[in-house]
């Protein structure tokens, strides 16, 4: 054991993003509060960027073993071929530039009491620690579906290669054949994903293999902006009639038991009914990210019990866990979500270490769903503080007026499109 | 770039460096408040998304005007009028306040150079009076309109031809003459017009506060953000200085295709003798 040196730091960082005390922060000093981040999706980048602008003389380290991030959020529009992949691709040269230290190496461990975090080359201590790791999947939720089957019947529910993937199988499957894809009960990452990319999906099978539909295998009753979604369904895709490119099976026909990789089927509901797919998406069941429910972060849930004021940890000081893996309430685990978070995280982390209190935090999240060409839907929430858990302000925030004219869709088509420019801009984008 | 750009750029550079992290006078509780808005509209209100309006200058009692009228419904919204509802007036001025610290910074479009003629000549006889400075100048009744995104501005402008976005009695006034003498594609050539404006054709208004102008040769000279490229890892690292430059997604539409909205001309909410006279 040993504590990392800032010469084994530039040693670690390596070529392309090189670290190099000029490219270092001109305040950081030895005594200067020592932040390290877990995870480089839009949580932990989103707090190593609100951090260094509250308090430049922050020491700040993000562990990202990943040299790019790929964004979920419009991955489905990749599925029907509306963009491409690297469209959604971004890269995290700019941190050092912000006077964030990137290591492109994994966190292994967490010692909460002597306030370290273990990397391969060493030791990191730490100040505050801020966990942002996402999702993992339980892979033994589904009897014949593991990691190994996911290289053949994809998730594409993160990572690049997984979209990729399902994108190729799409392409390649024949007019005629079945997409399943199968929905894990709550809760997940993005709770109306799954319908969103049935909507794109079938917007591709529409346009180039009409015979061919979707069929939802769902282990729930009903989902986010369901009308909405089945409105949309009827209106282009002839939704509840003969000839219905998306078909959506409820849990007592849908819930998901069983995968047959060999025989391309899936055995879901009370009967244990065989559907047999061309492609089969299986969005397995979820729990937070490893490095989280290895170190007592996660309680029996699987998620990661937080103060919701601050978003540090139930079980460990000075410890905060943000995004997919906490337990925020009545908060989607969405990305707009853990932009939000991460900000009143930052807020709460800087207050912290002056010793002051956070001032009353502030929520909010907008989610939009694409469902073809010039159409989408949204819903939208502002979120407060109610006692100790996070609600919405009453009377404010829904959804897209069910009454909503094509022309209002097509403008929340086009409003998703600014939103994801200016989204990913103030995330990784080059100034502040 | 013109002069009085690069000095105003200076400028900003200059308190940019005073004030690296944290602008002067800002609360905790703002920041925290303001937080929600720019996920959409960008960085200090800077948009880049062409349905999203830029808000970074905006006088601050029209900004609170603004939200009211979003909040209470009197304009049509997407995703505006729903959120507005969850803030209090008071949340509306300290974000008005928050806003108003930046310059309104624009980027340069693709417009179309006919309706750009022309929609000048509609400006002048018609919406000078109020916004002033070819629409340069911002004002508690009117919103800064030169330099502000093409799509925001046609949906806009659609909106109140529409009956769907409340105006004042003297706007609505001008505006019925508008269609009545001129027809609904005069609405097109104002947003033109407007979107296409990048300096002002006088000396600016002394008390509005300095705007930013995006040189879109050479986008790293400014302090402000810049699009990031869609595929960085094909970029080389910049040698020095805080930007890649690079062109805006906009200006290559191949990347990123949007199409304009039509403002149409058989739906008018005020009844139009003529359709599609010219100037």
């Amino acid at each position: 054991m040993f504590t990392i040196t800032r010469r084994q730091f530039i040693k670690l960082a390596g070529s392309g993003a090189a670290l190099s005390l000029v490219g270092m922060p001109w305040t950081v000093q030895a005594n200067s509060p020592k932040i390290v981040i877990i995870g480089g999706g839009i949580g932990g980048v989103t707090t190593a960027r609100e951090l260094i602008q509250l308090h430049p003389q922050l020491d700040i380290t993000l562990l990202e073993p990943h040299p790019v991030y790929h964004t979920c959020f419009m991955s489905n529009e990749v599925l029907s071929g509306e963009r491409p992949l690297e469209s959604i691709q971004f890269g995290y040269e700019f941190l050092q530039k912000r006077g964030i230290r990137w290591l492109p190496v994994p966190a292994l461990a967490i010692d909460p009491v002597t306030k370290k975090v273990k990397i391969p080359e060493g030791e990191l201590s730490y100040d505050r620690l801020v966990v942002s790791p996402g999702i993992q999947f339980r892979w033994d939720q589904i009897e014949g579906y593991g990691k190994a089957v996911s290289e053949h019947l994809p998730h594409a529910w993160s990572a690049p290669s997984q979209v990729a993937l399902l994108r190729q199988q799409l392409e390649a499957m024949p007019n005629g054949g079945t997409v399943i894809i199968t929905v894990p009960p709550h809760p997940y990452r993005c709770p109306p994903a799954p319908y969103e990319r049935a909507s794109q999906i079938a917007y591709y099978l529409k346009q180039y293999k009409p015979r061919s539909k979707v069929l939802i295998l769902d282990a729930k009753d009903g989902f986010p902006k369901q009308q909405l979604f089945m409105q949309g369904w009827e209106e282009l895709y002839g939704f509840k009639t003969e000839h219905s490119l998306i078909e959506w099976l409820p849990s007592q026909e849908g819930k998901v038991l069983r995968v047959d990789a060999q025989k391309m089927a899936v055995y879901a509901g009370e009967l244990e009914e065989e559907y047999k797919g061309s492609v089969i998406n299986v969005i397995p069941p979820q729990m937070a990210g490893q490095i989280a429910i290895d170190n007592d972060l996660s309680d029996d849930t699987g998620w990661c019990p937080v103060n919701k004021k601050t978003f540090e940890s139930s079980r460990h000081p000075d410890v905060y866990v943000i995004g997919d893996a906490c337990d925020a309430s009545q908060m989607p685990k969405s990305a707009y979500s853990a932009h939000s978070q991460a900000k009143v995280c930052a807020l709460a982390i800087v207050a912290s270490l002056k010793g002051e209190e956070i001032s009353t935090p502030a929520y909010l999240n907008t989610c939009y769903s694409v469902l073809g060409k010039e159409y989408a839907i949204s819903l939208s929430t502002v979120y407060r503080l109610v006692g100790d858990s996070i609600a919405p302000v009453e009377g404010s925030g829904g959804l897209t007026p069910e009454q909503a004219s094509a022309e209002d869709k097509k403008r929340e088509y086009l409003y998703a499109h600014s939103w994801f420019l200016n989204f990913t801009q103030g995330i990784f984008g080059g100034e502040l | 770039m013109t002069v009085p750009s690069i000095l105003l750029t200076l400028i900003f550079t200059c308190i940019h460096c005073l004030f690296p992290p944290v602008w002067a006078g800002q609360t905790a509780d703002t920041q925290m408040l303001v937080n929600g808005c720019l996920g959409c509209h960008g960085p200090r209100g800077i948009s880049l998304g062409p349905a999203i309006p830029t808000i970074s200058g905006m006088d601050e009692e029209l900004f609170v005007k603004t939200m009211e009228n979003y909040q209470k419904d009197k304009w049509y919204s997407t995703v505006m009028g729903r959120l507005a509802k969850g803030y209090t007036r008071a949340d509306f001025q300290a974000m008005a306040n928050y806003f108003s610290q930046f310059p309104f910074t624009r980027y340069p479009q693709a417009t179309d150079p006919e309706k750009v003629l022309a929609g000048r000549l509609l400006h002048r006889e018609h919406c000078e009076e109020c916004h002033k400075n070819d629409g340069f100048s911002s004002q508690k009744q009117t919103g800064r309109l030169a330099g502000q995104w093409l799509l925001y501005l046609q949906y806009t402008l659609l909106d109140y031809q529409q009956g769907r976005r409340e105006a004042p009695e003297k706007m609505r006034d001008r505006f019925k003459m508008l269609l009545e003498k001129q027809g609904p594609g005069s609405l097109e050539q104002l947003s033109h017009f407007y979107a296409s404006q990048l300096d002002p054709p006088s000396e600016p208004d002394p008390s509005a506060r300095p705007d930013l102008v995006i040189d879109s040769q050479n986008p790293a000279s400014s302090q402000l953000p810049v699009p990031f490229p869609f595929s960085q890892r094909n970029v080389p690292p910049p040698s020095n200085g805080d930007f890649q430059p690079t062109t805006h997604p906009l200006l290559q539409p191949s990347l990123h295709p949007f199409e304009p909205p039509v403002i149409p001309s058989q739906q008018n909410a005020l009844p139009l003798p003529n359709g599609d006279s010219q100037p």
